[in-house]
């Protein structure tokens, strides 16, 4: 099993380290817009404008950018201090649907700088889930970051979340034109770190293609996986 | 003597409209775009002396953008404005002519102080 996880190490820190730049550059975004808002206020209120309400206009739309920013950088913090607790329990119960909208926070800006859209289905009442959700989350970010370098703009990835027997599983649907010189849906499987980490989690993924292009993906991950994570 | 002219491109549209703004109330003539395509047309209209870029944007990347603005005039000034955490990205679009870059979130008065001397290499070249 040690090998196994060596396997795919590296590539996990590399992953994790993807997320967390477009993490910290989103971050810096919400930021600066705050910093601006809130120096066009002093700005305002030093040079004093004649028209006491345009002022009084001005100030209120100002500050609810600061105040939706500021609920927007506590969201994303909720969602870095999820992810990271991720790390310091390996092993734990957790829910599918919670650990794929967490790392969504920050997998959907990767999508939206290509112009991809994001579609969320997920099955509620969901069993709890005891494994390794931080390597579930690598696999689900992998599976993404590959559907994102097949989709041209204007596409639409869907993922949903569902039950079948002693698995649970997220699906992933690429809707939309593909590139033409697209990564092979054999990349998938030839990908020894992705294969090693599904084999630790003791899940299996399912793939459904025709003409050579992906339809959709189902990662299924047994519900109680205690013997094969440890 | 003419006014000095900014464009600020960055699809945050709140953080280009208040930039925007802020210089303005400095007496400077500013405008934003959101997206490369828009700028590419604002440009096309009435060339600027100094736009501040940022990189990632949904249609264009920022130095795709940056080499675009050069072809049309090389004279433009072009200061980078980024969320990355390294200096790389910055120094990609000095190297491909842009006259310096800064990082997010940046002080106004630095910035200010950049675009001056970024203006004052516009008209030595123009």
């Amino acid at each position: 099993m040690q090998n196994l996880v060596s396997t795919f190490h590296d590539r996990q820190l590399q992953t994790i380290g993807k997320i967390l730049a477009g993490y910290s550059h989103e971050l810096k975004n919400h930021l600066a817009t705050i910093k601006e808002s809130n120096g066009l206020m002093s700005d305002l209120l030093g040079r004093g404008i004649p028209h006491a309400s345009v002022l009084q206009t001005k100030l209120l739309k100002l500050t609810e950018t600061i105040d939706k920013r500021v609920s927007m950088v506590a969201a994303m913090a909720i969602s870095l201090n999820g992810f990271a607790h991720r790390y310091d329990t390996p092993l734990c119960p957790f829910q599918l649907n919670d650990i794929i909208n967490e790392e969504l926070c920050f997998l959907d800006r990767f999508a939206h700088l290509q112009s991809i859209g994001l579609s969320i289905s997920f099955s509620e009442g969901l069993p709890m889930v005891y494994g390794n959700p931080s390597l579930i989350q690598f696999v689900f970010a992998n599976l993404f970051f590959y559907l994102l370098a097949t989709l041209q703009p204007g596409g639409e990835i869907t993922v949903s979340s569902g039950q079948e027997e002693s698995f649970v599983h997220f699906l992933l649907r690429p809707e939309g034109k593909m590139h033409e010189n697209r990564p092979e849906i054999a990349t998938v499987d030839h990908d020894q770190e992705l294969q090693a980490a599904l084999k630790v989690v003791g899940s299996r993924l399912a793939m459904q293609s025709s003409d050579g292009t992906i339809r959709t993906i189902i990662c299924n991950i047994p519900i109680s996986n205690e013997s094969k994570s440890k | 003597m003419n006014k000095m002219q900014i464009l600020i491109v960055d699809d945050e549209v709140e953080f280009a409209s208040t930039l925007v703004e802020r210089l303005v109330l400095r007496g400077i003539e500013a405008r934003s775009a959101n997206r490369g395509a828009d700028a590419l047309v604002l440009i096309e209209k009435k060339i600027p002396d100094v736009i501040i870029l940022d990189l990632k944007m949904p249609d264009l990347s920022g130095l795709e953008l940056l080499s675009r603005i050069k072809s049309i005039d090389p004279t433009i000034e072009v200061i980078i404005l980024t969320g990355h955490g390294s200096a790389a990205a910055g120094i990609a679009g000095m190297e491909q002519g842009a006259f310096d870059y800064m990082m997010k979130p940046v002080d106004l008065t630095a910035l200010l102080e950049k675009i001056e001397q970024a203006y004052r290499k516009r008209l030595s070249t123009s």
